[in-house]
């Protein structure tokens, strides 16, 4: 299990962030796990998902591989 | 940030012509591409034109499917140019160029990337994460394709076409060698 945490309060660029957020939780993929392929668990301030790798695309794609790469291990 | 322009080069103790056969054989791709987990679907031959299809998985990142559309395919200079854009349908693209040169007695492989980031998220966020991704892939990738070249023999020539039009070998699941 890898965990990754941003948080927005304070960052110059909280806005792009919270926009990103907002566009990657508009429209949600069913949770579809599949064996064998990673499942990511987010939270966004209250609400929390879960998402197999396979439905990632779009601003939801987005906003992993951005937590994942900028993000604070937790 | 608009763009992504990339370069990187290596030499290499093979012929240039063993070092381009194996750049340009897309079933052979995740034994030497450390960003390249499976080919998924790739043509019949590589022609200008054809396309093929791979699952990408970065160390530590989610993985995603790309295109490659050939551009150019030139086996007497060998050069080898295509583009390569998301399965996700995201408008964005990257153009690689390849060319492989004799050089004291080896090879000396060129790259170079020009990534066009066409929505705003992957302007802001994909595009600098993906930056820094490839400046650490690439050369990491190069070295791989060198090892891979050059364990094959001096000449390395006598593997360009194993397991063409072999169906047992679409979709193999190659771990990436970094990941």
């Amino acid at each position: 299990m890898r965990r990754r945490v941003l948080d927005t309060a304070g960052r110059s660029d909280a806005a792009q962030w919270e926009d990103l957020a907002a566009r990657a939780l508009a429209f949600l993929p069913p949770y579809r796990p599949v064996a064998g392929s990673p499942v990511y668990h987010l939270r966004v301030d209250g609400g929390a998902i879960m998402v197999s790798e396979y439905d990632l695309f779009g601003p939801l794609s987005d906003l992993v591989t951005a937590v994942l790469a900028v993000g604070e291990a937790e | 940030m608009d763009k992504i322009h990339g370069r990187a080069s290596l030499r290499v103790d093979a012929t240039p012509q063993a070092v381009f056969d194996l750049i340009t054989d897309v079933d052979r791709l995740p034994e030497w591409n450390t960003a390249i987990e499976k080919v998924l679907e790739r043509p019949p031959g590589l022609a200008e034109g054809v396309e093929w299809t791979v699952k990408m998985h970065p160390p530590r990142m989610p993985s995603w499917t790309s295109i490659s559309r050939v551009e150019a395919l030139d086996r007497h200079h060998l050069r080898f140019a295509y583009e390569t854009r998301n399965g996700d349908g995201n408008p964005s693209r990257a153009k690689w160029a390849w060319e492989v040169t004799g050089a004291g007695g080896g090879a000396e492989v060129n790259v170079t990337w020009d990534v066009d980031l066409k929505t705003a998220d992957r302007r802001y966020f994909g595009g600098p994460i993906r930056k820094r991704q490839l400046a650490r892939e690439v050369p990491k990738s190069l070295t791989a394709m060198a090892n891979t070249v050059t364990a094959r023999g001096p000449e390395g020539t006598n593997w360009t076409d194993e397991g063409r039009g072999d169906p047992s070998r679409m979709g193999r699941d190659h771990a990436a060698p970094g990941a």
